[in-house]
This record gives structure tokens, C-alpha cells and sequence, in this order.
């Protein structure tokens, strides 16, 4: 069979010479914002430095030197001071970190795991599911989250775990609406009936056509709930419902170093302001990824 | 590039009841009524609709928007069940069909839609989407798939060179041609054209018009044609069907409907069209009202086939 | 301004700014709409013949700016008046008619708030002169109980009635001129008919339309003149029926045999090949140059400008003519002739064949 005659080189009908993916195409954008580059910069020397904890904290968090009780900054072998206990404020901080970011992350993993389910079995299934786990979903939604992880800690008592899964279950619920959402937008896109045409299943359609172009809101809710997730670990802490101590948590360090602020003002400003810091770097990279996924203007 | 020119039509009559030869036709719809529920209301888009597809034939399904004949393609190609009647596609009854012979069923009817860009998967390269059926029916491996694909794609017309990019790359003309390789990676029976070239350029829509003949005559396709455009059916269907509120009101064989249409719908659609070179313009036609009724179709030449009406 | 000045664009010049460089668009656009004629512009997507629209309303988006030339009507020249000034004209002296009338029509407010704003807005009448004449225009396009239905929002409409609706707010001020933007794309063709009648009636009242197309048949139904856009630039100017008789330029004469047509199953179907190009790699020259079969060295090295046109064009696009034979009514064929002498074309090969 003939083919249709070659088109001059000038009027090929395609945009650019260079195949680029989305994926490729978002990256390039993100690089392109210098804020959110350097935020991500900064909040990935934060995740190892969580990960190598052990290894750069001089001390271990719970212990203590009765020598050195309130120590100043830039004491001989405590570099930040140390608190009413004499524990290294440097290590606290790290090992603070650690436990911010491991709750913050678990919990949104964990969220995200259960959200994509229930979003994607209601979207894509409907009728009688979509209603069922959706009514779950709002019964959730209308729940205090504060209350749920008072219950929550009293019932399990003040470990990781149980943070985490007081911070999750208040965040998979927004998730799992959006999710849902979103497979009803794609869902009625053509090239899903395109699929079906050509003989694809439901199984395939929904993880090989549906949540891969539904992902890119995902990733910015998620991206903005992993800030808000580190700042609900420390108000936790700060209500006194974080994690037991002596594991240490930015919330309860801010809380112990409001009760010295005159004496050593800087039990209070150092975490509070690692705290800020860290908050407006994730913050900054869910921007980043925001704009980096909005194509609106350039795609067809 | 070829000229478009019309086929002498296929051999036989009738739209499709019981005096088709059963091994010419490609696809049965008997007495087809599909209903919609919706909170308005019951929405009754096709109501008893008979016809046949012939092998090798092409057939036009035309009408206004909310004719029905977007449902019909649908019922058509078994992605939608009918409420009542049936639909057989090569003597085999869809409504009977099991889920995964379902499946292999649909390679043998591919089909091609109206927003090329919509109907791509925009997160795979264009050689990805074309080789997705051949993946999705597990035909050959890797490599053997992508060297099919870009087969294809040259067979339509685009540049392998490009194989690589993303659909969001090429003009609209450019991804109609990569649905239209990816339509034809299963070597399917029937092709399922719904609005094809109407979100195109008039320059563009005639390309693509052209591909398609070439295609139809070099691989022996059967072809169901949707459009509004009349002049397009016209000059690519060998015969055609006239919808109108769900129902078939004319069939017949393309010049003969063209040349003499009967029903007064029919007659109202042909006055409104607007010519290019040809003189006098048109008088304004008198408005039919569109009616649902019950009233019969009614052979009133070889093949010809009109829906009586009240006025 | 009275109701009978005429729209003259000359040598319209529209850009887009993009982060690295300067888009052209619009490209020396020149023409004229006088009252109670319209105008075709047509042309593919891409061809700059909406934005060289709102560029006249400077409706452009943030990153389009008018880098040259005059749009004035009926002495004025749009692109020099003040952001306030052009709201003022825009509505009262230019109307707009859009594709799809379920985007340019507020769901949130009533037909009737939204065909008397204008009226009130610009201080034309008062409320109850208002009110009289929206009912009296939605009666003239044909939406039957306009006492009743302009109490209704737009999404209580059919399709067809809501386009009705969205000529009767251009219409109810009684504009100068009307710019219709594909304004039966989306319909269909039954009701297309009766609402380029319905635009006829306005025509016919003395506002001049500039009607935006790609449809041929509608160009030729409708309007008396027609500029063919390609790439940004007038590639020929011409009265309608001349110009779809005997084509001038390659491009136009493409777009002719591009076309399908009810009745005409000898006409050849010749597709032009290729696509039209993209605004950030214009072909140099004249911008059809790699999409033309009888494109020469030069056509790819010297600009085409409009130049004066009198040939019939069978030398250049053999079989055209022939084919399709000329029109056989002697009334239009008159009027073509009386008009024959203001055909231009930009292309130097149709001049020196013509």
C-alpha cells in the first residue's frame, strides 16, 4: 500500500523537535523557579540529615550532662547550649527533625495509599461503592481531627505510630474526594472510551490510563500536606498529645523553651525558627509543583 | 495524493431486516431502542432502529446533534448494551458475548473519534499509543510492537522521526493520522468513523479524508461514517442513513438520496446546505418539525427506504 | 458616531511578547467594512484572523500588543483611544457575536439584565425604553413569547435560541458594525441558515459585518467581500463570488478544492499537503511557499506584497475552472464584475499569469 505523500520538511505539523514527556516537561518548569528549587535543595539536605541522625548528632537525645544544665550557645561541646536537663540542643533538634518528617511522611504515604484506593474504587466503579465509601468519607470529614487524635493517643498511648495515624486520618479523607474527582474528570475523557474500544480492561484502564493523568493534583495536595502534616505533629506535641518523651519533637521543645524564655531565650527561637524555616521550604516546593503541573495556556 | 471518488455500491438491499443475506452483512441492528435514565427524566435516544452494515461497504450515518447517531456507534462497536433489540457484529449476537470474548471481539472493530487530541493517551509517545492495542491484546513483544507501530505510522502518513514525541506535539491533522494508525493495529474489520475530520482544518479535513479512502481500498475496510456533513458523506459513503430524534427516517443508496431524497426531513437537511461553486442558492427550504412517531419505513425503490409521515 | 460609519483597518500590525522573543501575528492587515456590507475573513486556525479581531475591540490577551497601524470608525481610530473611550464604543458602535453562545452569555443574570445593561450602560435610553426594545429585539430574532422568555437565564435555552439570544445582544444597540466569530460553527445546519438570515436583516438595516470563517459555503451566502488569511497576512482580497469562481492565490484555490460540496461529486478532492505553520517558524518569503505545488525558488526568498489582480486565474490553477464552470446567474455575475477591478493577491506568480 502507498503511503500519503511525505510533507516538506517545513510544515511537518510538529511543534518542537525535541520528544518531551510530561513528567520531563513538568521538571523543566520546576528548575525553571529558582525559589522552589532552592527549597527543594534545602528540604532534601533536611531528609538526610533526618535519615543520618545517628551519625551527625554528637549526642544521643536523652542524654543528659549535669555539668552543663542551660548552657549558652557556642559552649564547649554543645554548639546550640544545651536545656534545663543538660541534653545537647543540636542533637534535640536533629532527632526532632527525624521524628517531624517521619510523621509528617508516614502519615501522607499512608493517606495517599488509602486515598488512591477509595478515590479510585468509587470514581471508577460508582453507583452503589461510590455512594457507600463516600458516605464513609464524609462521616470522616465532619469528625473534629483534633478530637479524633485525643481519642486516638488516649487509646494507644503518645507513640509515633499513633501520631501518625492521628495526623493520616484526618488527611486521607481530603485526598480521597479529590481523587475521586478527578477520576470523574478523566474518566469521561475520550481517550478512555478510546481504551475501552480497544479492548482494555477496567483494571487497566484505571491504573494505566485514569491515575497516572490524575496524579499530578495528587502530588501538589500532597506536596502541601506533608508542611501541614510537620506543623500538626508539633501543635500535637504542643497540646501535649505528640510523641512520649523523651523522643524529642519541635512542638514539645517549643513549649518547654517558652517557660525559659528570659534565661535561655534560645530553647525557644532555635526550634521555633528550624520549625518556620522548614514549614515555608515545603511550602515553597508545593508551589513550585504546583506551577510546574498547571499547563493551563499551553496545552490544547 | 488520490482523488476521493465514489465506489459503485455493494451488491444486495435492504436496510437491514430479515431479507439481508446474513454472511454479507458485517453488522445487524434489529429493532434497536436505547433509553437513557436521568434525573430529568427517561431520554429515549434511539427508538427501533434496523440496519445493516454490509461487508466492504461503507456506511454514512447522518443527522443533526441529538439525532442519535453518536449512540448508534456506540451500540454499534457493543460499548453500550441496547435496551432493546439486537446487534450483531459478523452473525455473533454482542448481547450474548462473554466478557473476555468481548475483548477479542472488539479488536475486529476498531474505532476513530472526533477530537483526535482527546482520544490519544497524552502521557505516551505517539509509537506507545499506536502499539497500546497491540500491548493491550498481547501481540508480539516489545520491540516487534514498536516496529509494527511505527510501520503504521508511516503507512498514515507521519514521519517516524517523530515516533518519540507526545501527541500534545503534532497539529490536530498529524494526531488524527496517529488514531487513525492506532485504529488499524489490530487489522480490524470494521472502522468506526464518529465526526473524524470535524475538529479539523478545511485543508486538513481533506487529507484525512484522503487517507481514509486510500486506507478503505488498499485493506478491504468496512466503514461506518458519522458526520453532520453532508457534503463528506456524500462523497464517502455508498450509501446512507438519515437520523433524525432517534430514528432512521431515510435509507438509500448515497446518489440516490442525494439526487431524490423523499422524506421531508431529509429534503429540509439537503436545502440548508450552503454551496460553494454551485448557482442558484437555495430557497429557504419549509420548515418540517421534526416528529417521533411510529410510523413505518417503507421501501420505496430498490433499496430506498423511507419513513412514512404525517405531512 | 451615527449608525452608518464605516470600519477601516490599514495596515493592521498585532504581536505577542513570549518570555524569548516577539510572535507577529498579525502582519499589515488591511481592509474595509462599509455599512451594510460584510466582510469574510477566512482563513485555518493559526492564521491570525481572530486576533486580528480583537485587536480592533483590544480585547487581547496581556501578552498581545498592537504594534502599528489604524483601525477607525467612522473617523475615529480605535487604537488610539483610552481604555474608558473603548469601552464605550465596544457594545454601543461594535458588537460581538461569538462560536459558542453558552461561553459569551452570563448563566448568572437574566436575558433581560443582559440586553438592557448595554443600552443602560451607555446611556442610550432608560429603563422602560430599555426593556421595550431587548422584548422587541428578541421578538426580531425569532424567540417566540420574547415577553415571557426574557425573564429566563441562558441556560433554559435550546442551543439554537441561546445563539438567537447572543445576536439580539449584539444587535439591540444597534451597532456600526458587528464582528462575528464563527458564529454558526457550532450549530447545526438547519438552524445556521436562519441565523445568517437573521444577521442578513441586520446587514440590511446598514451595520457592516465582519464575519470570521472557515466555511466557504457560508462566506459566499452571506458576504460581499472576502480577505483570505494565511500565516498572519492578506494572501487575497477580493469580492466573495470572483474569489470562490476563480481563485487567485494558490492558497485560496486550495482552500477551494479542500472543500466538499453537496452536488459535486466530480469535483476533484485535492488536499493541500502539509500543515499550516506554526507563527514561531514562518516560512520566509511568502509563508505558503513549502505547501505550494508551484512554488519557485524566489517565492521562498522575496515577501509578497498585495498587488492589483485581473486575470481569471485558469492559468494557474488548471482544471478549477473548468470543473466547476462559472456561476450561471446572470444578477450575481454583474455584481462581480462591477467589482472585478479591486481584486489583489500576493502572490507573483498569479499577478504575472493574471
Amino acid at each position: 500500500m502507498a503511503t500519503i505523500t511525505e510533507e516538506p520538511a517545513a510544515a511537518t505539523g510538529v511543534e518542537a523537535d525535541k520528544a518531551r514527556s510530561h513528567w520531563a516537561r513538568a521538571w523543566a518548569r520546576f528548575r525553571a523557579n529558582k525559589l522552589a528549587f532552592a527549597s527543594l535543595i534545602f528540604c532534601a539536605l533536611l531528609i538526610v540529615t533526618a535519615l543520618a541522625a545517628p551519625w551527625i548528632a554528637p549526642y544521643h537525645f536523652s542524654e543528659t550532662d549535669p555539668d552543663a544544665r542551660l548552657a549558652p550557645l557556642l559552649t564547649d561541646g554543645h554548639l546550640l547550649g544545651t536545656d534545663l536537663l543538660g541534653r545537647d540542643i543540636f542533637s534535640r533538634l536533629i532527632y526532632g527533625l527525624r521524628t517531624a518528617l517521619f510523621v509528617a511522611f508516614g502519615a501522607e504515604l499512608a493517606s495517599l495509599v488509602v486515598a488512591i484506593l477509595i478515590g479510585l474504587s468509587a470514581g471508577y466503579i460508582g453507583g452503589r461503592v461510590d455512594q457507600g465509601l463516600m458516605g464513609i468519607t464524609d462521616v470522616m470529614y465532619a469528625f473534629p481531627s483534633y478530637l479524633f487524635a485525643i481519642v486516638l493517643v488516649t487509646v494507644m498511648g503518645r507513640s509515633l505510630w499513633a501520631v501518625m495515624l492521628a495526623i493520616g486520618i484526618s488527611s486521607w479523607v481530603t485526598q480521597a474526594r479529590l481523587v475521586r474527582a478527578q477520576v470523574l474528570t478523566v474518566k469521561e475523557r475520550e481517550y478512555v472510551e478510546a481504551a475501552r474500544s480497544m479492548g482494555a480492561s477496567g483494571m487497566t484502564i484505571s491504573i494505566r490510563y485514569i491515575l497516572p493523568n490524575a496524579i499530578g493534583p495528587l502530588l501538589v495536595t500532597t506536596s502541601f500536606a506533608i508542611p501541614a502534616a510537620i506543623g500538626a505533629e508539633a501543635g500535637l506535641a504542643l497540646l501535649g498529645l505528640g510523641v512520649q518523651p523523651p523522643t524529642p519533637s519541635w512542638g514539645s521543645m517549643i513549649s518547654e523553651g517558652t517557660s525559659y524564655i528570659l534565661a535561655a531565650p534560645h530553647l525557644l527561637f532555635l526550634p521555633a525558627t528550624l520549625f518556620a524555616l522548614t514549614l515555608l521550604a515545603f511550602t515553597w516546593v508545593g508551589d513550585g509543583i504546583r506551577d510546574a503541573f498547571d499547563t493551563s495556556g499551553e496545552d490544547r | 495524493m488520490a482523488d476521493v471518488t465514489v465506489r459503485p455500491d455493494g451488491a444486495g438491499s435492504g436496510p437491514g431486516t430479515d431479507t439481508e443475506p446474513v454472511d454479507g452483512r458485517l453488522i445487524g441492528v434489529d429493532h434497536v431502542d436505547k433509553v437513557f435514565s436521568t434525573r430529568a427524566g427517561d431520554v429515549h435516544a434511539v427508538r427501533d432502529v434496523s440496519l445493516s452494515v454490509r461487508r466492504g461497504e461503507t456506511l454514512g450515518l447522518v443527522g443533526e446533534s441529538g439525532s442519535g447517531k453518536s449512540t448508534m456507534a456506540r451500540l454499534m462497536m457493543g460499548l453500550m448494551a441496547p435496551t432493546d433489540g439486537t446487534v450483531t457484529f459478523d452473525g455473533v449476537d454482542l448481547s450474548t458475548v462473554r466478557h473476555g470474548d468481548m475483548r477479542r471481539l472488539r479488536a475486529q472493530m476498531q474505532m476513530v473519534f472526533q477530537n483526535p487530541y482527546g482520544s490519544l493517551l497524552p502521557h505516551y509517545s505517539v509509537s506507545a499509543n499506536v502499539a497500546e492495542p497491540l500491548r493491550l491484546h498481547k501481540r508480539g513483544d516489545k520491540r516487534s510492537r514498536r516496529q509494527r507501530a511505527i510501520e503504521l505510522l508511516t503507512m498514515v502518513g507521519v514521519n517516524p522521526r517523530f515516533a518519540d514525541h507526545y501527541p500534545r506535539q503534532f497539529s490536530g491533522g498529524q494526531q488524527q493520522r496517529v488514531a487513525i494508525a492506532r485504529a488499524l493495529a489490530l487489522e480490524p474489520k470494521l472502522l468506526m468513523c464518529d465526526e473524524p475530520t470535524s475538529s479539523l482544518d478545511v485543508s486538513i479535513q481533506a487529507q484525512v479524508l484522503a487517507l481514509l479512502d486510500e486506507l478503505r481500498a488498499g485493506l478491504g475496510l468496512t466503514l461506518v461514517f458519522i458526520s453532520h456533513n453532508l457534503a463528506v458523506v456524500e462523497r464517502f459513503a455508498d450509501r446512507v442513513a438519515v437520523m433524525c430524534l432517534g430514528q432512521v427516517v431515510e435509507i438509500a443508496p448515497t446518489e440516490i438520496l442525494f439526487d431524490s431524497p423523499r422524506h421531508p426531513y431529509t429534503q429540509q437537511l439537503l436545502a440548508a446546505v450552503l454551496p460553494v461553486s454551485k448557482d442558484p442558492l437555495p430557497a429557504p427550504a419549509t420548515p418540517w418539525q421534526p416528529e417521533a412517531g411510529d410510523l413505518p419505513l417503507r421501501e420505496v425503490a430498490p433499496g430506498h427506504y423511507v419513513r412514512d409521515c404525517t405531512t | 458616531m451615527s449608525s452608518a460609519s464605516s470600519l477601516e483597518v490599514e495596515d493592521l500590525r498585532t504581536e505577542f511578547v513570549l518570555r524569548d522573543r516577539v510572535l507577529r501575528v498579525v502582519d499589515d492587515v488591511s481592509f474595509t467594512v462599509e455599512p451594510g456590507q460584510a466582510l469574510a475573513i477566512v482563513g485555518e486556525s493559526g492564521s491570525g484572523k481572530s486576533v486580528a479581531m480583537r485587536s480592533v475591540m483590544r480585547l487581547l490577551p496581556k501578552t498581545g500588543r498592537v504594534a502599528g497601524g489604524q483601525a477607525r470608525l467612522g473617523g475615529t481610530d480605535l487604537l488610539g483611544l483610552s481604555e474608558r473611550q473603548m469601552r464605550k464604543v465596544r457594545g454601543r458602535d461594535i458588537g460581538m457575536v461569538f462560536q459558542n453562545a453558552m461561553e459569551a452569555l452570563n448563566p448568572t443574570l437574566t436575558l433581560e439584565r443582559q440586553l438592557t445593561e448595554h443600552l443602560l450602560w451607555h446611556g442610550i435610553c432608560d429603563r422602560a425604553e430599555a426593556k421595550r426594545r431587548a422584548v422587541e429585539t428578541l421578538g426580531d430574532v425569532g424567540i417566540p413569547e420574547p415577553e415571557k422568555r426574557i425573564r429566563t437565564y441562558p441556560f433554559q435555552l435550546s442551543g439554537g435560541m441561546r445563539q438567537r439570544a447572543m445576536i439580539a445582544m449584539a444587535m439591540v444597540t444597534q451597532p456600526s458594525v458587528l464582528i462575528a466569530d464563527e458564529p454558526t460553527t457550532a450549530v447545526d445546519v438547519t438552524v445556521q441558515r436562519q441565523l445568517l438570515d437573521l444577521l442578513a436583516r441586520l446587514k440590511a438595516r446598514g451595520t457592516g459585518v465582519i464575519m470570521i470563517t472557515h466555511d466557504l459555503g457560508v462566506a459566499r451566502y452571506f458576504c460581499d467581500d472576502a480577505i483570505v488569511m494565511y500565516a498572519g497576512r492578506v494572501v487575497e482580497h477580493s469580492p466573495i463570488r470572483p474569489l470562490l469562481a476563480h481563485p487567485a492565490h494558490p492558497y485560496t484555490s486550495g482552500l477551494f478544492s479542500s472543500t466538499l460540496e453537496v452536488g459535486a461529486r466530480q469535483r476533484a478532492l485535492r488536499p493541500i499537503p502539509g500543515s499550516p505553520p506554526d507563527l514561531a517558524h514562518r516560512p520566509p518569503g511568502c509563508a505558503f511557499h513549502p505547501r505550494c505545488d508551484r512554488a519557485e525558488e524566489r517565492c521562498g526568498q522575496e515577501d509578497q506584497p498585495l498587488l492589483p489582480w485581473s486575470g481569471n486565474g485558469s492559468d494557474l490553477v488548471p482544471g478549477t475552472v473548468a470543473e466547476t464552470g462559472r456561476p450561471t446567474d446572470e444578477r450575481t455575475d454583474d455584481r462581480a464584475d462591477e467589482r472585478t477591478g479591486r481584486r489583489e493577491v500576493a502572490c507573483w506568480k498569479a499577478v504575472q499569469h493574471g
